[in-house]
């Protein structure tokens, strides 16, 4: 119905209604049509070109013995068998999974905790500002950092100094599993100024009647946020999860940063190993085949939130 | 004046500690990024510098170690790569929710859903394919790329805009004579000023910080966006001190933190914007 009026003004729809301009004869009408289509060439193009292509034949190479830029064959489902039999599969699954947990758990809790603490309080433009700065400084920069604090010049030589004698000779970035937690804590100082930024977004949509009431009835402090701001929130709550766990299950920049995944591959994670077998040992059929995986995880994990925010998008 | 309560300064004390936790990596990092190299070996890092030395180190990244190359390239791409995505997702937004095409719902998804998945799923393919058609190492396949993955979260959020500017406004500007370009340009986007810049920020961040895309699209210094260049002055044979590695760290985060601060507002309505997509 709407299709009809594109490119008619109202005026010279009044006008062809009163009688006074010709019916628009299928050739005039058909640019008047085709315009709107051209406003959506570029985008598609691009995202259709660069992007559902890509993913196509990701799935494609992941069948076939592809190296680098030489010609490859179809070998069915012998990477996904490789896989399988390979020794790394355990150690990037448990690596992954324990990223996704700790991120769910530790910046969002946090996060959570410093917005219910720091909301309405005197003081919080300081702290919001002091939690929120690693995020601004980005994975990357946090990652060279931290890789000088866990380093041997780094905090060693502050716990040599307080007598920590044994902390002092961790390893923190070589040794299993310390290699991994150690990232997930400069992840989780990095991270939980943004999940407090959207928690603040939530809590000032709570209705501030609903709080004056509740406070009214007495609910101060920990009964407050149990009945009253942490149910509220839960709408919140469930998006900052869901985010975080998609970008846990591809934790790729502070690795690659830190570790490169090592020692020997030990705090490899299912985004790294990808890349590793992609574009270091030119393994690209076998890259495919892990990142399909890992898509089949993420879109595993994320299917719920997808179907929602499609549903939003409808509306 | 009353007394703070016991209570109060429980709170304060934790947060104050809480707070410290999160200042002094990026103290120590100031103070060692700040130190010659002999002064950041012959003493411990957590002491403070003994001379001003930050802008030999900062002058050192920036030039020897390549770092100043990889800033300007992420200039570019970042500038470029953000407005060409805004305008190039406001006319699929227009022709989407205003002049309402049919299948416009099923082009948004393939437009929107494009990067759903996880980056891990575009290297392997865009890398092939950019050496194939000689975009590979090159700042125009940078560009292109950067423009393509920020296209999707802008048509989102523009083609959500859209919808709140009534239609009588579009309908005078046709009487008045205009086409349907002269209305997005004149009418739509001037009312989208704020959206667009909350886009253009947090699509100029995205590109700003990307490592990935920049380490499978390039291998010469030249085209390497920031990070990647920030990451090779830290490898095994970038062989820079550690006080040039933190001194190009503090370069490569110094125009976040300008946006960061200085466009607070518009970050969190941004993030508002990412978590209200859920």
């Amino acid at each position: 119905m709407l299709d009809t009026t594109i490119g008619t003004t109202p005026r010279a729809a009044a006008k062809y209604h009163a009688g006074l301009l010709p019916t628009p004869s299928r050739r005039l009408r058909r640019p008047r049509r085709l315009g709107p289509y051209l406003f959506v060439v570029p985008a598609l193009v691009l995202v259709v070109g660069m992007f559902w292509y890509s993913i196509v034949m990701t799935v494609w190479l992941s069948l076939t013995n592809s190296s680098g830029l030489t010609s490859a064959q179809f070998v069915g489902l012998a990477n996904y068998r490789a896989m399988l039999n390979d020794p790394a599969l355990l150690t990037n699954i448990y690596n992954t999974l324990i990223w996704a947990v700790a991120m769910i758990i530790l910046p969002v809790g946090l996060g959570l905790a410093a917005a219910a603490t720091i909301h309405k309080r005197r003081g919080k433009s300081v702290f919001q500002a002091v939690f929120y700065l690693p995020y601004a400084i980005g994975f990357v920069t946090t990652g060279v950092m931290w890789s000088f604090l866990l380093g041997t010049n780094g905090l060693s030589e502050l716990f040599q100094a307080l007598g920590f004698h044994s902390l002092a000779q961790v390893q923190w970035l070589n040794d299993v599993p310390l290699n991994t937690y150690s990232m997930i804590i400069a992840s989780t100082w990095q991270t939980t100024g943004v999940d407090m930024l959207l928690f603040f977004v939530g809590l000032d949509t709570i209705d501030r009647q609903v709080v004056e009431a509740a406070t009214l009835d007495g609910a101060v402090g920990w009964r407050m946020f149990r009945h009253m701001t942490w149910p509220l929130l839960s709408a919140m709550t469930r998006v900052i999860i869901a985010i975080s766990i998609v970008n846990a299950l591809q934790a790729f920049n502070l690795i690659w940063v830190m570790t490169e995944g090592g020692p020997y591959g030990s705090s490899s994670t299912f985004a790294v190993w990808t890349y590793q077998e992609s574009f270091q040992y030119y393994k690209m059929g076998y890259g495919a085949a892990i990142a399909v995986v890992l898509t089949i995880f993420v879109l595993a994990t994320s299917v719920g939130y997808l179907r929602r925010s499609l549903r939003e998008v409808r509306a | 004046m009353k007394a703070p309560s016991l209570k109060a300064t429980t709170v304060y004390t934790c947060l104050a500690l809480a707070a410290l936790l999160w200042v002094l990596p990026v103290w120590w990092t100031l103070i060692n990024a700040d130190k010659s190299s002999s002064d950041f070996f012959s003493r411990p890092f957590y002491d403070v510098p003994t001379e001003f030395n930050l802008l030999a180190n900062i002058e050192t990244a920036w030039t020897a170690a390549g770092l100043g190359t990889g800033f300007v390239n992420s200039l570019i791409y970042g500038v470029v790569g953000a407005a060409a995505s805004i305008v190039i997702a406001s006319f699929a937004a227009y022709a989407i929710s205003v002049l309402r095409i049919r299948g416009g719902f099923i082009i948004f998804l393939a437009v929107f859903s494009g990067t759903v998945f996880p980056l891990q799923m575009y290297i392997v393919p865009l890398f092939k394919m950019y050496n194939t058609i000689g975009l590979y190492d090159s700042r125009l396949g940078m560009i292109l790329f950067y423009t393509a993955i920020s296209v999707p979260f802008c048509t989102l959020v523009l083609r959500g805009f859209y919808t709140t500017v009534p239609g009588e406004l579009r309908e005078a500007a046709l009487v008045e004579g205009a086409t349907e370009a002269r209305v997005l340009r004149s009418v739509y986007a001037p009312l989208s000023i704020s959206a667009c810049l909350v886009l253009f920020l947090f699509q100029f961040t995205w590109i700003w910080n990307d490592l990935l895309f920049g380490i499978v699209l390039t291998s010469s210094s030249s085209v390497r966006p920031v990070m990647a260049s920030l990451t090779s002055l830290m490898g095994v044979y970038g062989g820079s001190s550690l006080p040039v590695q933190l001194a190009g760290a503090l370069i490569a985060a110094s125009p976040m933190l300008v946006l960061f601060f200085g466009f607070r507002r518009f970050f969190t309505e941004g993030l508002s914007l990412v978590a209200r997509r859920g």
